[in-house]
């Protein structure tokens, strides 16, 4: 239950973190309530001050964060709340109130008072957001679509089970539902975990740290010791690799020489270059 | 008011598409049918949904029609045809970003994975999306009965586009010009009479999208980044339509966004957002109703003249 209340606190400071959501609803239940238009539409204004006070209060949230089961964050139980719908209604009563006076300044006025309001709110969200990870993302995405539509094209009619990189795992599957993983992004993006009773075993998780082993390998640097861990024990993740019905492997092709040897002497056969990659086949 | 609109006949025909996929996803995976019958048993309850539909609407054109007529055809004030410009350039602005596809956002959620499994595996939950292996555990059964995945599965398998097209981008497209039929529903009742608030409140509406766009949780990063969801599914069209249902003391179609959520949100073993809504709004009614000043629905009588639900 402390846990419940620790969130809650701590729920509501992320919350109003990072954008201004939250700030304008109270500006428009304020001005609502100060200037006596929340009695034009009293049902609403009431029941959004009332859940927005409940979901701002630890001692109140806490019971909202146990109405949906503790199983949804913090940030859920504001569904509860019309931001939207009562802070677009403050605007509108603000602007429609504006746009109707005719005294002081009449319409350039009013085309101010909107201008500023709609610069105000612009800068309450979050301009282009990280404009530099979504690229990145978007770039691994094509990467991966790209990859999963060559395998499909190189060895059609193969059941392929693949181990590649996380970037490439990451979309594979949504790219190609043909191709089977060891093991899938829930393994780093852990939420995932919720929606299958099936879990990982230990063998998993040290083949997913080989395996990022192998992209550093491919990078500027690695530590040494890592190194040597990865070359040691290439033979038994291939063995592990392949009792999970592995049967197609990709490495970046700026891996070391020396460590595409190694797995063409574990496996028993040629790599072959495959666009950015190397690639390992057992069928 | 106390009639269904058009608009309203058009929510009600969503949360019917919503509603029989359901069914057709429950046949499935309780009669282990393949997701091929699936489809077809769900196309044909689609059919007899839009012929039924159809007789609705030409039998009830009388009191459904005219009134959408009179607000297309009436006068505009001035300045309101400049509002519904700027709300449309808004809103292609926004389908525009959904298109792109530049800001697709996926933690936590499998959908484009799940699609692709039934339509590969021709099954409904054969294989763990995740890795297309078969589960060895299994799955919660609460998750395993939430029918979006066979809607949009459907959709693939009819139109043969590719999962990650339709569920990231055309659904997400679709369901945000849903969540503006529903924000202007709830317009109506707030501006009943007004029609240009009512432009100012759905360009209200739309700007606030935009703005709350930065983190997920916001209805506006719902729609725009991730609008195949459940979540952003009852954010933007589920939980304003019930608001602006609760205003116009229409408790029939709280009731199936209340069945709707449940079809769609995984609310773990909870009552959902909308029974949350419903029942908050229905007690501050109660409330309101005691305060003197006050007509049935929280309005003053000065609002309710101006012909509000009552």
């Amino acid at each position: 239950m402390m846990e419940l209340f620790r969130n809650a606190g701590m729920g509501w400071a992320d919350y109003k973190s990072g954008g201004k959501m939250a700030a304008f609803l109270l500006i428009a239940l304020l001005y609502l309530w100060f200037t006596g238009k929340a009695k034009e539409v009293r049902v609403l204004a009431v029941y959004a001050s009332v859940s927005a006070v409940c979901c701002i209060l630890p001692l109140t949230a806490v019971p909202l964060m146990l109405y949906q089961t503790k199983f949804y964050d913090y940030e859920w139980i504001w569904s509860l709340v019309p931001l939207t719908s009562v802070t677009a209604y403050g605007l509108t009563v603000f602007l429609a109130e504006q746009w109707e006076r005719k005294d002081d300044g009449g319409r350039p006025r009013a085309v101010a008072v909107t201008l500023l309001l709609l610069l105000a709110l612009l800068l309450g969200g979050s301009l282009g957001g990280d404009a530099e990870g979504r690229a990145r993302e978007n770039a691994e995405r094509k990467e991966a679509y790209a990859v999963a539509g060559l395998l499909s094209e190189n060895y059609p009619g193969e059941e392929i089970c693949l181990l590649a990189p996380k970037s490439i795992l990451e979309y594979v599957r949504e790219a190609d539902g043909g191709i089977r993983l060891a093991y899938g992004r829930n393994l780093w993006d852990e939420s995932l975990n919720a929606y299958a009773y099936d879990t990982y075993d230990g063998k998993v998780s040290d083949l997913y740290r080989w395996m990022d082993w192998v992209e550093q390998s491919a990078g500027v640097w690695m530590p040494e010791e890592d190194k040597a861990e990865m070359f040691d024990t290439l033979e038994r993740r291939m063995e592990d690799a392949a009792a999970m019905g592995v049967n197609c492997i990709l490495f970046p092709s700026g891996v070391p020489g020396e460590l595409t040897q190694h797995m063409e002497a574990a496996l028993g056969i040629s790599a072959r270059r495959f666009g950015d990659y190397i690639v390992f086949t057992l069928f | 008011m106390r009639k269904n609109t058009f608009r309203d006949c058009l929510m009600i025909g969503e949360i019917g598409v919503i509603g029989l996929a359901e069914v057709s996803h429950l046949a499935a995976v309780f009669l282990k049918l393949s997701f091929t019958d699936c489809s077809r048993l769900y196309a044909v309850c689609l059919g007899v949904l839009a012929v039924s539909g159809i007789v609705f609407l030409t039998a009830g054109r009388k009191h459904i029609f005219p009134a959408f007529h009179r607000e297309r055809q009436g006068d505009f004030l001035p300045g309101q045809r400049l509002l519904y410009v700027i709300f449309a350039m808004t809103v292609i602005s926004q389908l525009i970003f959904i298109g792109m596809g530049n800001a697709i956002y996926r933690r936590g959620d499998m959908m484009a994975e799940t699609v692709e499994s039934f339509l590969v595996s021709d099954g409904i939950y054969q294989v763990n999306p995740m890795t297309g292996m078969p589960y060895t555990e299994g799955m919660p059964l609460r998750l395993k009965i939430l029918c979006l995945p066979t809607l949009y599965a459907s959709l693939c398998r009819w139109t043969g586009i590719a999962p990650a097209v339709m569920v990231q981008r055309i659904v997400p497209m679709a369901v945000l010009l849903s969540s503006y039929v529903s924000f202007s529903l709830l317009g109506r009742a707030l501006f009943p009479g007004e029609g240009k608030k009512r432009a100012w409140f759905l360009l209200g509406v739309s700007v606030l999208l935009w703005v709350g766009a930065y983190r997920y949780g916001m209805v506006g990063f719902g729609l725009l980044c991730s609008g195949w969801q459940g979540v952003a599914v009852r954010g933007g069209v589920l939980v304003p339509w019930t608001l602006s249902l609760c205003l116009r003391r229409r408790r029939l179609g709280v009731f199936l966004c209340i069945l709707a959520e449940a079809c769609i949100v995984w609310t773990l073993y909870g009552c959902g957002v909308c029974l949350a809504v419903g029942a908050g709004v229905t007690v501050v009614q109660l409330l309101c109703r005691k305060l003197p000043g006050t007509s049935a629905n929280g309005k003053t009588g000065h609002s309710a003249e101006r012909g509000d639900a009552t």
